[in-house]
């Protein structure tokens, strides 16, 4: 099992009221799973992808990752978890701007003890797994939406994690464009990485083996 | 990951040149003026560190008690060099040196036995001048320099001009004067010297030559000759004061005066006594200059801070970006301290230009000859004061950056409850406050200078000039005739000087009328209070001086060659009349110095001393004759360079060929009387300029940063139909207030300091509302433009742009 949430509780204070967030998630992923999940605006899908990707906090229940309970952990050792297994693909792509798309490839690399050849070669293997050996060059501004999130995807990639979390990466995209987004990631899942995706198109869900449904913070069972 | 970053660095600074622009700008300008001071510091502390004996080496000045408190004097008796080494075996050498100051500032002409003459200052030593003071000699011994009553020793410039070479030992050297002239032999050369010597001197004489003039200086009872001497290595100075002190007594207990030591080096920035005891000085000068260049240097990176943290909105995303694909925060830290540390090493690189560019104004302006010199304490400095200005500057922005989370960085947003907004805003009225301060200040300096000039002092100095002929023989074929001028020759060339087209009158005088005049208490008049110790100011001149200087006549007459026996009558002041209590003064008998002289005259009151003080009582009595050894001529206005040359002429023609002409004008001089308080208002205007510059990019930033905290409240605004003008005005308001409460803050302190350094003016200008008003008003002003463009860049941004990121 990758992961395992346990009755998970996420609230804000407002007006002294409890808002709920999330409320009591409980949900398991295997590897090699690809997993969409569904609602409307605000049920709380993107918290959910957040706190998955630990980049946010809960207030209550458990939650495990490769049998690390990450509920436990500090913020530095969850930091060394997610680097180490997890990729982020979001909606607005988020490279930086004044990085060139090589530069933008090799970041994430940066952070992880590696020597610089062997750095080069793994960018080198994306840029041509990726078929984007022409743009390294460029930055992200000269680049259409397509292919911004295809570098996007890359980067998520570079460091070989078990698990990609996308947040509506095919939101700014058009139909094509990120009909090819999906056809990449039912690639990638055919390969053995483990996919979540929030999306609002029936479309692209249909892409997932499973779908979750989310209303009001809540999971609901169809 | 050094490349990553410095590539990041560089593409940012690009991206945002405007900014990073402001950014070096600020740093520079501030270090630049702390880089300026340090080195005018630097200076005024080496001034007389470079005599080898250092701390041992001490000046005995005496302290004697006057009805105006105690006054402290450089000037000791004859004896008392000798004196003080034979008797305290603390005492390990001792000189007496009579400087050229005792000629008040008086050029001498030297020449190598021919016709061409240079002028030098001259100065009188006892043997071991050059044994205790560390002016080296190119030739001769220190022992031997001073050792013959016609040796001399001469600077290497004056021996270069007067022998073509350095090597002019046992050459001749003719010395023009009515007393101290003839011939003497070089005994030895002396290397230039230093400029940061407040001794300068052109040739030293024996001593003993000016002491055969004046006999008088053997006895106990006369002060002209300055005393040093050199302590034994263990001797405690507060310990040798006590002993020495009451020193005098021994010689005649009668004396009131009493001695004590100051380490030499000490006076030039510890020059000023109070109730005899050293009270500060130059010294205060350094401290508040120090002061003022760490104001400035905190002020600009206090800039530095703002603009970092307000350009934190740019780089928030790549920090979501990096810290989600697992950056930590140390490595962000130094990412961002060590930008910070590459832009104030810029910073510093510039701020050598600009000082390096400025050094020769600055110069011009604090009177120095300051160089920046590469040397290893420099470069320590500069590195030292970059990486410190950077780290200050770099560290909290760093953290603030880093500390933001990955979900916020991406968000886009910037945490909300900033403690250190109100810091810096805190930090912004700081500045104001500073910047309001130095605007008012230079205000009042300018105004109270212009009043000086324009102030009618009781007679014109205006188109004037003096010049000197003391030294003067009147005929070149009687060098080394006795006496100087008799007063037919003074009468023959005034009357040459008045036959000269262009002149308007000329007279002979003694004083300069620029705080220049001897004082006495020696007078007495019919119904003086015994017990009072009135004090009167002597200005002596010749015929026609009074008309010369066109002071005004009150009542009575003026000199006259009319009249018998003028030189035995008096004239006063109107200030002096009052002192005196007499009415109707015209016929009164005075007894000045015990001789009786008649009153024949008032004028009307004159600024004799510095406008510090209260018009001093003046008496003139008639001295046409070479005690009033200057010449003054007051010329035709209009064409005075022509006049001048003419004037050159007639001097060249009746004294000797070749001999140089030197003339200052009088308004000059009257401009020297003021120079500390024209320098400190020509630079407290370059720290005003540079202070209201800084404070504005700190205002700069600040608007940035706040714009962008606010562009969404900005939008929601303008969607809701506030026009552009109006958004623009309610973010200019906001800075107006903060401008404005320094602006409050500012102004009475301000008005407290110029109160302060005007009480020192016993004529001053009144302190105007308006003044305070402009000076607040300007900074208003130049703070609503500096935030005025940014305020109006916000408000005409589309809405939707920023909405659209929620």
């Amino acid at each position: 099992m990758l992961l395992q949430l346990n009755n998970i509780f996420k609230w804000v204070q407002q007006g002294g009221q409890r808002v709920f967030l999330l409320k009591d998630i409980n949900l398991e992923v295997e590897e090699g799973e690809f997993i969409s999940v569904m609602g409307p605006s605000g049920s709380g899908k993107s918290t959910l992808l957040n706190v998955i990707g630990m980049l946010d906090n809960f207030d209550e229940g458990e939650y495990n990752f490769l049998d690390e309970p990450v509920h436990t952990l500090k913020e530095k050792h969850r930091a060394e978890l997610y680097k180490q297994y997890i990729g982020f693909v979001f909606q607005a792509y988020h490279l930086i701007d004044e990085l060139t798309v090589y530069e933008n490839l090799e970041m994430p690399l940066l952070y992880k003890k590696m020597g610089g050849s062997e750095r080069k070669a793994m960018v080198a293997d994306m840029l041509d797994r990726f078929n984007i050996v022409g743009k390294k060059d460029l930055f992200p501004t000269q680049l259409s939406g397509g292919q911004q999130q295809l570098v996007g995807v890359a980067r998520a990639l570079i460091t070989k994690p078990k698990l990609i979390l996308a947040d509506e990466p095919t939101g700014n995209l058009n139909s094509k464009q990120g009909e090819e987004i999906m056809e990449l990631f039912k690639q990638l899942n055919d390969q053995g990485v483990t996919i979540i995706q929030v999306t609002h198109s029936e479309k692209n869900a249909a892409y997932g083996s499973r779908i979750i449904h989310l209303l009001d913070g809540r999971k609901e069972e169809r | 990951m050094i490349k990553h970053n410095l590539k990041l660095f560089l593409r940012n600074i690009k991206k945002h040149k405007g900014t990073f622009l402001i950014n070096i700008a600020g740093m520079s300008a501030g270090l630049a003026c702390a880089l300026l001071i340090a080195l005018w510091i630097v200076d005024e502390l080496r001034v007389d560190a470079f005599h080898e004996k250092g701390d041992r080496l001490v000046q005995l000045l005496q302290n004697r008690p006057t009805p105006n408190g105690i006054e402290t004097d450089e000037a000791t008796q004859g004896p008392l060099a000798e004196a003080i080494a034979d008797e305290f075996p603390e005492v390990v050498q001792t000189v007496s040196v009579l400087d050229n100051s005792w000629f008040e500032g008086e050029k001498f002409l030297l020449s190598n036995g021919g016709d061409h003459f240079f002028s030098a200052d001259n100065q009188f030593a006892s043997k071991d001048f050059f044994s205790i003071f560390s002016f080296p000699l190119l030739h001769g011994s220190p022992d031997q320099a001073l050792a013959d009553l016609n040796g001399v020793a001469i600077s290497e410039e004056m021996a270069k001009k007067l022998f073509q070479t350095t090597d002019a030992l046992g050459k001749t050297v003719e010395w023009i004067h009515d007393e101290y002239g003839g011939t003497y032999t070089v005994s030895a050369v002396f290397k230039a010297v230093p400029k940061n010597s407040t001794a300068q001197f052109d040739a030293v004489f024996n001593k003993e030559v000016f002491v055969a003039q004046n006999e008088k200086l053997r006895e106990w009872n006369n002060s002209d000759l300055n005393t040093y001497a050199v302590l034994g290595p263990k001797t405690d100075l507060a310990t040798f004061n006590t002993k020495i002190k009451h020193f005098l007594k021994t010689k005649n207990k009668n004396f009131p005066e009493t001695y004590f030591a100051q380490v030499y080096r000490e006076r030039y920035l510890h020059g000023n006594y109070q109730n005899g005891a050293v009270s500060g000085g130059r010294i205060q000068y350094v401290r508040l200059f120090a002061i003022i260049a760490l104001l400035i240097l905190i002020i600009a990176c206090v800039n530095f801070v703002n603009m970092a943290t307000a350009r934190a909105a740019t780089r928030i995303k790549e920090i979501g970006v990096k810290k989600s694909v697992g950056a930590h925060r140390k490595s962000l830290v130094l990412q961002f301290t060590a930008e910070s540390v590459i832009t104030s090493a810029i910073s510093m690189v510039m701020a050598l230009l600009i000082v390096m560019a400025l050094l020769p104004q600055f110069n011009g302006i604090a009177e120095k000859d300051l160089t920046v010199e590469f040397d290893a304490g420099l470069l320590l400095g500069i590195i030292l004061i970059a990486l410190s200005a950077g780290l200050a500057a770099g560290v909290y922005p760093a953290l603030y950056l880093s500390g933001l989370s990955a979900l916020s960085g991406l968000k886009g947003k910037l945490t909300q409850s900033m403690g250190g907004h109100f810091i810096r805003k805190g930090l912004v009225v700081f500045q104001f406050v500073i910047s309001v301060i130095l605007i008012v200040s230079v205000f009042v300096v300018y105004r109270q200078m212009a009043f000086i000039q324009k102030k009618n002092l009781g007679f014109n100095k205006e188109h004037i000039i003096w010049f000197s002929s003391g030294v003067l023989e009147a005929n070149l074929n009687e060098v080394n005739g006795p006496g100087g001028l008799s007063v037919e020759e003074i009468d023959h060339f005034l009357q040459i000087l008045k036959n000269t087209p262009g002149v308007v009158n000329a007279s002979n005088f003694r004083h300069t009328m620029m705080a220049d005049f001897g004082t006495t208490t020696g007078l007495d008049w019919p119904g003086k209070d015994l017990g009072e110790n009135a004090l009167f100011a002597q200005i002596s001149g010749g015929y026609d001086f009074i008309e010369t200087m066109q002071m005004q006549l009150g009542e009575g007459r003026l000199f006259s060659r009319e009249f018998q026996n003028e030189r035995e009558k008096i004239i006063f002041n109107e200030a002096a009349i009052q002192q005196m209590g007499m009415e109707d003064p015209i016929g009164k008998v005075i007894s000045l110095w015990g001789k009786e002289r008649e009153i024949i005259g008032v004028v009307k009151n004159f600024h004799v001393d510095k406008m510090y003080n209260k018009v001093m009582p003046v008496f003139m009595k008639l001295d046409n004759n070479n005690f009033a050894s200057n010449i003054m001529v007051r010329m035709e206005p209009g064409n005075e360079v022509a006049t001048i040359e003419r004037i050159r002429k007639a001097y060249g023609a009746y004294f000797v060929q070749g001999m140089p002409f030197d003339f200052r004008y009088l308004s000059e001089s009257y401009q020297a009387l003021y120079e500390s308080e024209s320098r400190v208002a020509a630079l407290s205007k370059y720290f005003a300029g540079l202070a209201i510059f800084i404070s504005c990019l700190g205002l700069f930033g600040l608007a940035v940063f706040t714009t962008q905290r606010r562009r969404r409240e900005i939008s929601i605004r303008k969607v809701l139909g506030q026009s552009a003008a109006q958004v623009a005005l309610m973010l200019s308001n906001e800075f107006a207030k903060l401008v404005l409460m320094a602006v409050l803050i500012a102004l009475p302190i301000a008005y407290l300091l110029a109160k302060h350094w005007l009480s020192g003016f016993a004529y001053h200008i009144p302190l105007k509302f308006w003044y305070f008003l402009t000076g607040g008003f300007m900074a208003l002003v130049i703070a609503m433009f500096t935030v005025g463009s940014q305020a109006i860049r916000a408000a005409n941004k589309n809405p939707v742009n920023s909405l659209r990121e929620e």
